[in-house]
């Protein structure tokens, strides 16, 4: 899953991005209103997270803009204002949330996660996928009941194929959800990724969860 | 609780209630001063003309008192009287309501009227000549008034009819020979019922009671009405500066046309008014302003601490999270300081340590602090002050001041200009000028250039800046005797001006 993230305060980035980093999801970062509705518009991103009170534009300026172009990616307003109209404004021009600074930590992964799933269309957190259970609250896989461990990018990788159950899901895909725009990764990455998704989810005899359309991608029936 | 109207109304009523009395007895007095004195003057006008009627002539002294002729002093046989009613004849004309007695000066009777029988009047033991009034019991019991008067009988040529005393009813004396005919007095007594004497004044003085009383009854009721309606505008403003709460602040006292002795109140209410509302209001927004500059550095501590307490395994991470939790607590620290500082030059508890301050050299040490930041924005300074000109002052208060300036000029001039510093001296006043040129400020926003935490464009350049900077100046000023005011010459220079106390 592909966050992107504007907020004008360096330090909460980088404990936001970090935090969410380690939960699995690929994070952008941005410190300024106009370089962030730029990532907005020409980036893929599963949820934005918004500031208002940013340099160079504000953030329901850009949130204005992107549902002017059309751009219905989540949008989770993050700021300091915490007045019921502040509220109204922003729930009014298109954001799918708000919180107010100072918040938790767990309260905004939740939501996150919340309104990802809502993105999916996929209202129970719990997801069943042939022998395997996703719970996307908990970040939890179980295998005919018993639990599976897998990394943060792993468990990222499997969710967001379980959420495109289905579809094929190619590659460049996988790679764009997965990673942030700073970090370079090649599609090789993505095979190594599927490769111990496959060892960790299939007994022997046991056909994959995640099969290879090849030449398209991937897929979970 | 006092009140003004009743107490208006009470001291209204009280004082004219007072002087209707006093009025009313000084009329009483006069009244019947007059009334008596016409009374006394009628009595006094029966005892002349009974004078007329008496004469002495050689040595016989004749009273010719006709009392046919004089009904008042007959005897009251209970005959009715012929001629007009007795309410409309004179108030002693009554048959048997006048008497009279004549004495020698020895107080001998000489004669008397038949309306007093038996009993004679009586007479004072004064010999005055002028004539005596007094009150006193008529024999009939009833009130009377007399008038005693000394008098010489005059003298009547003598007939040439020979008068024998015993036999002529005139002759009321005979004189002994020898008598000093021409020092020979007699004291005639005159009196009257005060019957309808005391009837008219009782009359007058009831009427007089009653008018007085109506009066004040009249008077209260106009009075009364008089201080409601003049009071109207007081309970107006009492309606509507109870309506006045906490949450009406907005609302203003008065009426379009408030009399004069209300229209300081009124403007002295609403000044306040406004004062405590706009008080209240910059309050509201300060603590809005102090809220809001604390919610992001408190997200920040908050965020880093949830992450890094989740993930404790990450040296890197926990290392970074520390040294933004450093720069948080610096950040707060300095939120924490500037508003210290503002409230302790409020409060007058800021200390001053006066000493000869270079300003020259001030300026150039707060120009040097901001060195990056000029280098980087390719700010130039231009500082024309004389390096000789001193100044008594507290060293660092005053290097506050210019730093803040100095840091605001740094800030917001735009790219590539000049910030200039110099000294003017003006008739009477020394000044310090700060100038920079400015993109993007208005002269309208001039008058929030002291507002705490104001800033026009808060996220643009240093986010290190609250909005404070000039406020702690200006208060520090202040403190110093100093005055801080700002203007925008030519729509893009801002100049910071400074002057100096003296």
């Amino acid at each position: 899953m592909k966050l992107l993230i504007i907020e004008d305060s360096a330090r909460l980035l980088r404990s936001l991005g970090s935090g969410l980093g380690k939960m699995g999801y690929a994070v952008d970062l941005v410190a300024d209103g106009r370089e962030g509705l730029d990532y907005a518009r020409f980036g893929d991103y599963d949820l934005i997270i918004l500031d208002l009170l940013l340099p160079g534009m504000d953030g329901l300026t850009i949130l204005r803009k992107l549902r002017a172009m059309g751009r219905q990616t989540h949008i989770l307003i993050l700021s300091a204002k915490d007045q019921v109209e502040d509220r109204i404004r922003g729930l009014e021009l298109g954001a799918d949330d708000y919180m107010v600074k100072p918040f938790s930590f767990d309260e905004l992964c939740a939501r996150i996660n919340t309104l990802l799933r809502r993105r999916y269309e996929a209202r129970n957190p719990e997801m069943a996928v042939g022998p395997l259970t996703l719970n996307t609250a908990s970040r939890q896989v179980l295998r005919h009941g018993e639990p599976v461990h897998l990394t943060p990018a792993e468990y990222a990788t499997l969710e967001y194929l379980a959420l495109n159950r289905g579809r094929v899901v190619s590659k460049e895909q996988l790679l764009e959800a997965m990673h942030n725009s700073d970090t370079y990764a090649g599609e090789n990455l993505v095979e190594v990724m599927v490769c111990s998704l496959r060892k960790k989810l299939t007994a022997k005899g046991e056909d994959p969860v995640i099969q290879t359309r090849r030449g398209y991608g991937y897929i979970v029936e | 609780m006092k009140s003004i109207r009743r107490q208006l109304t009470v001291r209204v009523l009280t004082g004219t209630f007072l002087l209707l009395v006093i009025a009313s007895a000084f009329f009483c007095v006069i009244m019947r001063a007059q009334v008596v004195r016409e009374f006394d003057r009628v009595l006094k006008a029966r005892a002349r003309s009974l004078i007329a009627l008496t004469s002495r002539e050689q040595n016989l002294i004749e009273i010719d008192i006709d009392e046919d002729a004089m009904p008042a002093y007959a005897a009251d046989d209970g005959a009715e009287e012929d001629g007009e009613p007795e309410d409309e004849r004179g108030f002693d004309d009554r048959k048997g309501s006048g008497f009279y007695t004549v004495f020698r000066t020895d107080g001998t009777v000489v004669k008397k009227s038949s309306s007093l029988g038996a009993a004679a009047l009586p007479c004072d033991a004064v010999r005055v000549q002028a004539p005596l009034f007094r009150n006193i019991k008529l024999p009939d019991g009833e009130k009377g008034r007399l008038v005693q008067i000394v008098f010489t009988p005059p003298v009547d040529e003598p007939d040439d009819e020979e008068k024998d005393p015993a036999s002529d009813e005139d002759v009321a004396l005979v004189l002994p020979e020898g008598t000093d005919f021409e020092a020979f007095r007699l004291i005639l007594v005159v009196a009257g019922s005060r019957e309808r004497l005391d009837a008219l004044l009782q009359l007058t003085y009831i009427t007089l009671f009653v008018l007085t009383a109506l009066l004040l009854a009249g008077i209260g009721m106009v009075v009364f009405g008089a201080v409601k309606q003049g009071f109207r505008p007081i309970d107006e403003l009492n309606a509507q500066i109870e309506c006045i709460g906490p949450d009406r602040l907005e609302a203003r006292i008065g009426t379009d046309a408030p009399p004069t002795e209300l229209v300081a109140i009124q403007s002295a209410i609403n000044h306040l008014l406004e004062r405590v509302q706009n008080g209240l209001l910059r309050e509201r927004r300060f603590s809005n302003n102090v809220a809001h500059e604390l919610r992001t550095p408190v997200a920040e501590l908050r965020t880093a601490c949830e992450v890094g307490e989740r993930w404790p395994d990450d040296p890197a991470q926990t290392r970074r999270f520390f040294g933004d939790i450093k720069e948080i607590a610096l950040h707060m620290e300095h939120i924490a300081s500037s508003l210290l500082t503002l409230a302790r030059c409020e409060n007058g508890t800021a200390t001053v340590d006066p000493v000869t301050v270079g300003i020259a050299d001030m300026m150039e040490a707060c120009f040097r602090r901001n060195q990056a930041a000029m280098a980087a924005k390719k700010l130039t300074c231009e500082i024309a002050v004389d390096p000789e000109q001193r100044m008594t002052t507290d060293k660092d208060h005053f290097r506050m001041i210019i730093q803040n300036l100095v840091d605001n000029a740094v800030t917001y001039s735009a790219v590539g200009t000049t910030i200039t510093g110099r000294v003017v001296k003006t008739p009477g006043a020394t000044e310090i000028l700060i100038e920079n040129q400015v993109k993007d400020i208005s002269p309208a926003d001039m008058q929030h250039m002291f507002e705490r935490f104001w800033q026009k464009n808060p996220y643009e350049g240093d986010s290190g800046h609250l909005g404070l900077g000039l406020s702690i100046a200006k208060a520090i000023a202040e403190v110093l005797g100093m005055d801080i005011r700002v203007g925008l010459k030519d729509g893009s220079t801002f100049e910071a001006c400074i002057t100096l106390p003296g």
